[in-house]
């Protein structure tokens, strides 16, 4: 058996995020769980998502790092995406610097569209957005 | 349909400890946890006029296990609090934990189950166990601090992928409530200097918070004859843009406790009983919005629940506690609860109208920020500001005129949203 989240660390590792289609009510769950976040239906089919969003905001975060596996990283920008699917989810923003002056001049921009940018730690392969 | 329980419950009794660190805070540095929980527990028990022996059964509340040592809090503390053989359970809804237990202890009695019944939280957000021994503690470093916390939260995608609490539930917020309302940054840093400047007041007032130094003397203490340059200077970052770090809320270890009684035995209280007239309850995960940030759905749901069960609107409210661990969430809540007009928050904090001799009181013990948070005795410390702001005896903090209605509105990570209104008989 594979596991649901095993699943979604496998897409990862080849570039797809994968959501759950609800076969009654057709919602979709992302990141997927064992049942719809809209109907609580535990019948689905896996989907891939285009992996593209526009940027809704984002603020840097602070060293240390909340979990070890982001001690080499922290600090740095978190976003706060929507999907062209309509989900809204949470992620790093690479290739942007972690200050206050960065974060300001992002937030005065509008319409900054994002693509998924999977960010390879020691153990895992994370969702991140870059700027497209 | 609206919920209603089936009777009246009433607090008979709160307790309180000091917040602060086991190590280094006067009045409680070198006390065990057991001896903090006992000492919360001990003053609600006299304020009600009871004895442990007395009370029906004991809703214990502890979230990190790991700083504790209490991972079975009922059945290792109730020979601390006078409850031996009596019923109870261990609870942990995080932030939110003594005001959950608060409302399932209300059930229990409502339901006939048990006349009375003992809350208690508990929790070292600063210090921890050093080693192996059972009574010597040792400072939290910050880094496990927040891998304790985030336990709360989303253990499948979210942590293991970067959450970081601060910024999602501050810089993003911010940014959200400047966006929605046109705030500039400028003005945002101005309004929320006033924000903190409230809550530092009122932690000066009250002997039990953790930070009892004005904003004021803090920053003439560093050589600032404008507290604002103070607010802007490098030692008070950005924790995560727009928000600083003084926004947000001060770890602590401290202990709560309340005890619930069935509506008719509180007759012959040497004090003004506390009646529970709602409470509302929503769980859910990251992440907490979607295109809005300031739109937080589980609150929405846990005020309409207790404001229907009350029968109250915004407009009732005389005193408001809302979980203020990030201060721009807590000004978002009380908009939501309808006692500030959307948008018109941080206009009420610059005007002074949200300290405890304002208009519109709001965290009148000092706030996570001020008074501290020690995350499952959090919400036990908001009801107990509460209880005693409409006893009349908050010390000099009280306000002017003693309120007959309070709402406190707190979160749990990852995300219990709880509302209680509770109004005075
Ligand atoms: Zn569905």
């Amino acid at each position: 058996m594979t596991s649901i989240i095993e699943r979604h660390y496998r897409g990862l590792a080849g570039g797809i995020m994968y959501a759950h289609r609800c076969t009654d009510c057709y919602g979709l769950t992302f990141p997927m769980t064992t049942c719809c976040d809209d109907c609580g239906s535990f019948t689905y089919e896996e989907v891939r998502l285009a992996g593209r969003g526009v940027l809704l905001f984002a603020s840097h975060t602070t060293a240390p790092a909340s979990h070890p596996r982001f001690v080499g990283l922290a600090p740095y920008v978190l976003s706060h995406v929507l999907l062209d699917e309509g989900i809204a989810t949470q992620g790093v923003l690479t290739g942007v610097d972690p200050t206050p002056d960065a974060m300001e001049d992002l937030y005065e921009r509008r319409d900054v569209l994002v693509e998924l940018d999977v960010l390879r730690t020691a153990d895992l392969p994370v969702i991140a957005f870059r700027i497209r | 349909m609206a919920t209603r329980l089936a009777g009246h419950v009433v607090i008979a009794g709160v307790g309180c400890t000091r917040f602060g660190d086991l190590v280094s805070t006067p009045g409680i540095a070198g006390l065990s946890l057991q001896e903090l929980a006992a000492a919360a527990a001990r003053e609600a028990l006299e304020d009600a006029g009871m004895r442990g022996h007395d009370v029906g059964a004991l809703y214990a509340g502890n979230a990190t296990g790991q700083s504790s040592g209490l991972p079975a809090t009922h059945t290792q503390l109730a020979r601390w609090v006078g409850l031996n053989l009596k019923p109870g359970v261990r609870i942990d809804a995080a932030g939110s934990t003594t005001n959950v237990a608060i409302v399932m202890a209300a059930e229990a009695i409502a339901s006939g189950a048990i006349d009375s019944a003992l809350v208690l939280g508990v929790e070292a957000d600063r210090s921890r166990p050093k080693g192996l021994s059972p009574y010597e503690r040792e400072p939290i470093p910050p880094d496990l601090l927040r891998v304790w916390t985030d336990q709360s939260c989303d253990q499948a995608y979210a942590v293991p992928q970067g959450h970081d609490m601060i910024a999602a539930c501050n810089g993003i917020v911010a940014q959200g409530y400047m966006r929605r309302y046109s705030m500039s940054a400028k003005d945002y840093d101005r309004a929320m200097f006033e924000v903190c400047r409230t809550r530092r007041l009122h932690g000066a007032l009250n002997p039990r918070a953790v930070l009892q130094q004005r904003l004021e003397d803090e920053a003439a203490e560093h050589g600032f004859a404008d507290p604002f340059d103070f607010w802007r200077s490098s030692l008070n970052p950005f924790a995560s843009w727009p928000a600083r770090r003084r926004s947000l809320a001060t770890p602590a270890d401290g202990a709560s406790a309340v005890v619930l009684v069935r509506g008719e035995a509180a007759r012959g209280l040497p004090h003004r009983s506390v009646t529970l007239r709602g409470f509302g309850t929503a769980a859910a995960d990251v992440p907490w919005y979607t295109l809005d940030p300031t739109n937080w759905r589980h609150d929405a749901v846990a005020i309409h629940a207790a404001f229907t069960m009350a029968g109250i609107t915004g407009a009732d409210i005389d005193h408001l506690h809302t979980d203020d661990s990030s201060h721009i969430l807590g000004i978002v809540a009380a908009e939501r609860t309808g006692y500030l007009p959307y948008g018109e928050g941080l206009e009420a904090a610059s005007a002074g109208r949200l300290r405890f001799d304002g208009d519109k009181p709001m965290s009148t013990h000092g706030g996570r920020h001020a008074f501290g948070h020690a995350s499952s005795a959090s919400a036990g410390s908001d009801t107990y500001e509460a209880v005693m702001q409409i006893r009349g005896r908050a010390g000099a903090a009280q306000m002017p005129s003693a309120p007959g209605l309070s709402v406190v509105a707190t979160h749990g990570r990852s995300l219990i949203s709880q509302v209680l209104v509770l109004e005075g008989n």
